[in-house]
């Protein structure tokens, strides 16, 4: 049984996983929508189940089934409606939540390549997942771990120079200044992650790992949309992404975009539009390398994904 | 009626799915009683806004403890709001009382009860008591942290909502007049006149500043009893990620409803 939201678009429960502990929604485009290649899947958001910050997944998920992508929004284990897993003895719950949900989509909508969309932590676990599974090509990847530069401390702090309350601050301790300059010393390495990363998707990626992983995804054609708000506590100009990895300036697999306006959870409902018509823009007109998986049994109008 | 294609048990039974009409469709959890002669039901009405967000995992645990406590339970989104179809962008006209309604309606389908109790967070409780007012078949009512004062209520949201044209919007939804004028005509009278058995759970820090007129209501009603129990607001966003539960008021309401 689907279930119509508006202009057509189907929504059916989406209950999967070994055992079936997964909850999530698959947003099917409208009966008379070409159905796309690529599925979208997006990643909860920290302890937000997932419908996002603000309904930006709920929003996100049915804008693009209008657009023709079958799009899964699902909570990880012990998030939202997910039970958590009852065998805790794997090692990375995030990680095989996503692959469950890949899998799902395979048979359910027989998808064989994916985009993931992730903020914040969800980008974080979705360009780890990209790494490890063949059939992703795209991931979008809104406000992940970043890395500040000499640059993001020149831009901060020259915004700051000539204001009173900064030099006040500086002087009578308040404020984050100091903490600041000791990142800085330090040569901004991030913290070890945790341990156990059974629930909490990965809040750091140490520098290393993630230009390791950009240059293998992009080495692989996996195509990276990165969009930065200007919530984001360690990046402040579009170009803080090359200046931290300059090697990828040019990359044809890689975009860019910094919304300055926008807060870290899209809390306006014109930063929602915004983000949302940039990642339908990019969808929509970035040719996306094949799948090296199986082609997709049947392209058509209408998805008709079986009761799982 | 419960679309059975839609949803899918878990091994605990819980059932999440889609209920109403292909134009009003609602999102919804069942977890029915986990002990055989569960034939009571209970309705969860969650708070709006930015309340909704940080209290799911409470609502799940709720919805869990009722069902050890042998009632069938639905909790479920408001039209516009969490998994339901729609937007409450400005578009779309608030239905909630007609959602709280669906929900009791779809659960005396599902479950064979007759009578249902409902249990309601912040203007959810306001939205319980406002709905069962009018109906014959609400038999008890929890109402958890309730706002008691609708316009301080608005007031309390301006600083957090975001002013995008002439409208302010929190979490998704836009503070239209209509829903100003909804959410202003909450009063403590809401609660006050209720003719069925209503428990009003505080956990609020604030709980003495609830307006006296509720709790001259508790004193002047026997159906009214007010409590205040220790716990964090469940609703309130900074708390999230804590990982506590409002363990005491969960238990105090399902011993409530029995």
């Amino acid at each position: 049984m689907s279930d119509r939201v508006r202009d057509d678009v189907q929504e059916r429960i989406a209950h999967f996983g070994r055992p079936k502990t997964l909850v999530g929604v698959t947003s099917l485009p409208p009966a008379s929508q070409a159905v796309r290649d690529h599925a979208v899947v997006i990643l909860d958001v920290g302890v937000i189940h997932r419908v996002g910050p603000n309904r930006l997944h709920v929003q996100l998920a049915r804008q693009l089934a209008r657009d023709g992508f079958v799009t899964l929004r699902f909570d990880f284990s012990g998030i939202g409606d997910s039970e958590p897993r009852p065998d805790r003895v794997v090692q990375d719950v995030v990680r095989q939540d996503i692959s469950d949900a890949l899998s799902y989509l395979e048979a359910s909508v027989k998808a064989t390549s994916f985009v993931l969309v992730g903020l914040c932590s969800g980008a974080n676990a979705g360009l780890r997942f990209a790494r490890l599974h063949p059939g992703v090509v795209g991931a979008v990847l809104l406000d992940p771990y970043w890395y500040k530069t000499p640059g993001f401390y020149l831009r901060h702090y020259g915004r700051r120079i000539l204001r009173w309350q900064s030099w006040r601050n500086i002087l009578t301790g308040r404020g984050g200044h100091w903490q600041l300059v000791r990142e800085a010393l330090r040569g901004d390495e991030p913290p070890a992650p945790p341990e156990d990363s059974l629930v909490a998707p990965p809040t750091v990626i140490p520098r290393a790992e993630m230009e390791e992983g950009i240059a293998e995804l992009t080495q692989r054609g996996v195509q990276l949309l990165n969009v930065f708000t200007g919530g984001h506590e360690a990046y402040n100009h579009k170009e803080q992404f090359w200046e931290a990895f300059p090697r990828f300036r040019g990359s044809p697999e890689i975009r860019v975009e910094f919304l300055a306006t926008a807060g870290h959870t899209f809390q306006r409902p014109s930063d929602r539009r915004a983000v949302i018509a940039l990642i339908r823009e990019w969808l929509t007109t970035k040719r996306f390398a094949p799948s090296p998986q199986a082609p997709r049994a049947a392209d058509g109008a209408g998805a008709a994904p079986v009761a799982s | 009626m419960i679309f059975v294609a839609a949803g899918v048990s878990t091994p605990r039974s819980m059932t999440p799915l889609f209920f109403g009409t292909a134009e009003h469709r609602l999102f919804g959890v069942f977890q029915p009683s986990r002990r055989p002669a569960g034939r009571s039901g209970v309705v969860l009405c969650y708070p709006c806004g930015q309340e909704y967000v940080p209290a799911h995992k409470a609502f799940k645990s709720l919805a869990s403890l009722l069902a050890d406590a042998g009632h069938d339970v639905l909790r479920f989104d408001y039209h516009g709001t969490g998994d339901s179809g729609g937007d409450l962008d400005g578009s779309t006209r608030p239905s909630w009382h007609e959602d709280v309604s669906m929900a009791i309606e779809e659960l005396k389908d599902t479950s064979g009860a007759e009578q249902i109790s409902l249990c309601g967070l912040r203007m959810g409780a306001a939205w319980a008591a406002q709905v069962a007012a009018g109906r014959a078949d609400v038999d008890r009512i929890v109402a958890w942290d309730p706002v008691v004062d609708g316009r301080a209520y608005l007031q309390s949201l301006e600083p957090f909502a975001t002013s995008d044209g002439e409208a302010l919007e929190g979490q998704g939804f836009v503070l239209t007049p209509e829903t100003r004028a909804q959410f202003a005509a909450v009063t403590p009278a809401v609660y006050a006149r209720l003719r069925v058995p209503t428990l009003i759970i505080l956990t609020q820090e604030d709980a003495a500043g609830i307006d006296p007129a509720l709790k001259a209501g508790a004193g002047a009603s026997r159906r009214l009893e007010v409590e205040s129990v220790a716990g964090p607001c469940v609703w309130i966003e900074g708390e999230l990620g804590t990982g506590g539960l409002p363990v005491e008021a969960l238990r105090r309401i399902a011993d409530w409803l029995g």
